[in-house]
């Protein structure tokens, strides 16, 4: 058996880390729009 | 732990009443083990029938299969002559009963339509050896062996029920058996074979040998060489398999001393035996396994995911699971909570999931039908319950050793001072880890379902040196009831002329066999030519026969390269003439012209099947046409002229410049009026074909791809799940760098990192799992 092409393997590394970079970005934009006074006062 | 059923029944209605007030939680839960569960608890009913069931053969475990391979010359199966069975026979005490069997294609006419079957020609023994019963009457047994039996047939139990719809009123039929060129038969239906699994070939019928005029030449019963049976064998009471193999190797190895030229050295002819049912499952097992690596795979992605929501639950439960500790509950007694909760989720998950099962199996039983016809006949039975409750046992219980249980000897004692959620760092630790998990897992399934993608476009792209898409093939065997051999060429002759008068259509020919879809007429014979010099220790290279009509160039678009296609002229009592193809002309007369030299066959087999060594002049020079693999490699074909060496196949070829399937009908009718018992079947395009052969390939791609993109949508849920969970821990953090100057965009930029970092690492975890995966597959293989 010979050694599979490397693009396939390349390239779902991509894809995965593609879509975990969008994943982040619904709570990325949560964290970066926090009230700062509800924060604070909800302490 | 302590374990009273009346205090665990009380924590299981806790647990449901919890359960009821997180209903989004329970649900997402329950119909996430419902997917890792199900698709495990499919499959492993798909791998238990077909890899584990025991065939339908009595005493199967008893019953082996023996072969004979030359994987010196590429080929795995090169079966047995007669004189090899008796010697094998004759030598070998520890097999008690042997059964023989060859494939063979008859005409069959008076059953229904005229139409091309495969069948199985067998001895007297074979049904004894199989252990097999009939559903009707009676199967093919010693009585009917011989030259002077009469012929007798057996149909398949697919056969009988899928095109004879069952009929009752078929025993006592005779039907007319032709061998092409060999001549006709007559054979009686005495029974019907009970549902079993088609082995060594998927037949429509099975009859006893004397309806083969083949099979009782003489060249058929003296010839050494001439190999087309398969052999079956049943171990003797006190024999083991290791003990028969070592007395096949021992005969095996006399025989090919005492007929020394009969083996050639390059070949490397060998003996195996293997227990039948290993040997039917042998094309599935990889496929079944994969896919159950595969499932296996959803199902730890499956867990995380919901490992990480019990996680969090457990964190904004902290307040209530410290109180209860503070007030005397112990770490057991938290944990049985933690464990009924977890055993009404995977329990309602698994519940779920094996419901689902049930289509699930019945998609997946079509699938795997292509690589093994046993998952044809799959049944649901118990085992599927079984794996469902085993691995939401298993889930509950992990799932509910995860959290951690707030104790008196932290930090922070039972934190019930602590007033917002309180994320620690083991915690932390945690959810990324199950959220590397399910990163790492999905990076598996998307890189294999990635390879099998780009393999399968790989073959799609491949364009072989024909015109495939405009091409229509038809099978049109045979049939010499009646005829002589030049009258069959005649019937050839005429109908290329007909179908050549009918509207749309560009050129016709005949030919042997269709491109990737006749792979049982691929034989290959050695030969030599003008000038050829063999090196020291080196045989006569082998090359693909094929009889073609003139015109068979020019109907599949063919390039001829030097020469001339063959024509009216090249007839049986002119010179022997050939066509070759351009690795032919390369690899006989490198450097060197090829036209009008000389080759000829030598091959000692040729001597059984009615070849002759005279040589014969190359007229012509033609592209490579590799109609046995779907990416087309160079091949050695050496083609030979219909009026010079008679049609075995009988495939008609029509290029068209309108609707291919449009002339099926007028051919139909035109071939019938010509001979209303000629059999016409399989018309298809050359493309159509190409892409039957692609079918289990696009397949694979799609299961795996459906298993990736699945995995990939938890995965990601996964991730976003955990960065959200923790961005809500730590508002007040936020809060603060925000009041001191932070920029949001930083803030965004650094959860967006720590996802990033989570799935670089949870990939590199994956990378270095596919490579261990890569190496156990090398070494199995």
């Amino acid at each position: 058996m010979k050694m599979p092409s490397p693009l396939p393997v390349v390239a779902s590394a991509f894809i995965l880390l593609l879509a975990a970079v969008a994943a982040s970005a619904l709570p990325a934009a949560r964290a970066a729009r926090v009230d700062v006074i509800q924060a604070l006062r909800a302490e | 732990m302590n374990f009273k059923p009346a205090l665990f029944l009380n924590d299981l209605k806790i647990a449901l009443r919890s359960l009821m007030r997180a209903k989004g939680l329970a649900i997402t839960v329950i119909l996430t083990l419902a997917l890792g569960i199900g698709a495990n608890a499919a499959i492993f009913t798909l791998v238990r029938g077909v890899l584990l069931r025991p065939l339908v053969n009595r005493d199967e475990d008893r019953l082996i299969y023996i072969r004979q391979r030359a994987p010196g010359i590429g080929t795995e199966n090169t079966y047995f002559s007669v004189p090899e069975l008796k010697d094998i026979e004759s030598g070998v005490k520890t097999i008690s009963e042997f059964g023989d069997f060859s494939t063979i294609s008859f005409t069959m006419v008076g059953l229904g339509e005229p139409r091309e079957v495969q069948a199985g020609a067998v001895g007297g023994t074979y049904f004894d050896v199989m252990r097999l019963h009939p559903v009707l009457g009676r199967l093919i047994g010693p009585q009917d062996d011989g030259p002077k039996a009469a012929g007798v047939v057996v149909l398949t139990y697919r056969f009988w029920s899928s095109a004879l719809h069952s009929d009752p009123n078929v025993l006592g039929k005779t039907v007319r058996l032709g061998s092409g060129v060999m001549g006709t038969r007559s054979g009686t239906i005495i029974g019907v074979l009970e549902p079993s699994i088609p082995y060594p070939a998927d037949t429509e019928i099975m009859a006893n040998v004397v309806t083969s005029p083949h099979h009782l030449s003489a060249t058929m019963i003296e010839g050494r060489v001439h190999r087309m049976t398969e052999l079956f064998g049943r171990l003797a009471p006190d024999a083991t398999l290791e003990q028969t193999r070592a007395e096949l190797r021992t005969v095996y190895s006399s025989m090919m001393s005492q007929n020394p030229k009969d083996y050639s050295k390059q070949a490397d002819s060998q003996i195996s035996a293997t227990r039948l049912r290993e040997q039917i499952t042998s094309g599935a097992r990889t496929i079944l396994l994969v896919l159950l690596a595969a499932s296996g795979l959803v199902f730890v992605i499956a867990v995380s995911n919901v490992a990480n929501l019990i996680l969090a639950r457990s964190v904004r439960r902290e307040g209530e699971l410290s109180i209860r500790a503070a007030l005397g509950a112990s770490t057991a007694t938290l944990r049985r909570t933690l464990l009924a909760e977890s055993l009404l989720l995977c329990g309602a998950g698994a519940l779920l999931g094996v419901l689902s099962a049930r289509p699930m199996v019945a998609v997946l039983a079509r699938y795997a039908s292509r690589f093994s016809i046993r998952a044809l006949d799959l049944t649901v039975d118990s085992s599927m319950l079984w794996v469902g409750a085993g691995l939401a046992m298993i889930a509950a219980i992990l799932l509910a050793f995860v959290p951690r249980l707030p104790s008196a000897g932290s930090s922070q004692g039972f934190g019930l001072a602590a007033g917002s959620v309180r994320i620690t760092g083991g915690t932390n630790r945690r959810l990324r880890l199950f959220a590397m998990t399910q990163i790492a897992a999905s990076f598996l399934l998307l890189a294999g379902a990635s390879m099998l993608l780009k393999t399968l476009l790989d073959m799609q792209n491949a364009r072989p040196n024909l015109d495939a898409n405009r091409v229509l093939a038809v099978n049109v065997p045979v049939d010499s009831y009646g005829k002589k051999p030049e009258e069959i060429n005649h019937f050839y002759e005429e109908t290329i002329r007909r179908v050549s008068g009918l509207p749309g259509v560009d050129a016709v020919a005949v030919g042997d066999a269709v491109p990737w879809r006749d792979t049982q007429f691929n034989f290959q014979l050695q030969f030599s030519g003008d000038g050829h010099v063999k090196g020291p220790g080196e045989e006569d290279p082998r090359t693909q026969v094929r009889t073609v009509s003139p015109g068979f160039f020019a109907a599949l678009h063919v390039p001829i390269v030097e020469g001339r296609d063959f024509n009216d002229l090249d007839r049986q009592d002119k010179e022997p003439v050939v066509v070759i193809s351009q690795s032919v002309a390369q690899r006989m007369f490198p450097g060197r012209d090829p036209l009008n030299r000389h080759l000829w066959w030598t091959d000692p087999v040729i001597k059984f099947i009615g070849m002759e060594p005279t040589p014969r002049r190359i007229v012509g020079v033609v592209a490579d046409i590799d109609d046995t693999h779907v990416i087309p490699a160079p091949t050695l074909t050496v083609y030979d002229p219909m009026e010079q060496q008679g049609l075995f196949g009988g495939r008609l070829f029509v290029h068209t410049h309108s609707n291919p399937y449009a002339l099926v009908t007028p051919i139909t009718q035109l071939i019938r009026s010509m001979s209303a018992d000629q059999p016409i079947e399989k018309a298809a395009t050359l493309e159509d074909v190409r892409a039957e052969v692609l079918t289990p390939d696009r397949l694979n791609s799609l299961v795996f791809g459906g298993f990736a993109l699945v995995a990939l949508a938890i995965a990601v849920v996964g991730v976003a799940g955990v960065l959200a969970f923790s961005v809500s821990a730590r508002t007040r953090e936020f809060g603060i760098r925000l009041a001191i100057g932070s920029q949001p965009s930083r803030l965004l930029a650094g959860v967006i990192r720590e996802g990033a970092v989570m799935a670089a690492a949870g990939i590199a975890a994956g990378a270095v799992g596919a490579s261990r995966a890569w190496r156990v597959v090398i070494c199995w293989t």
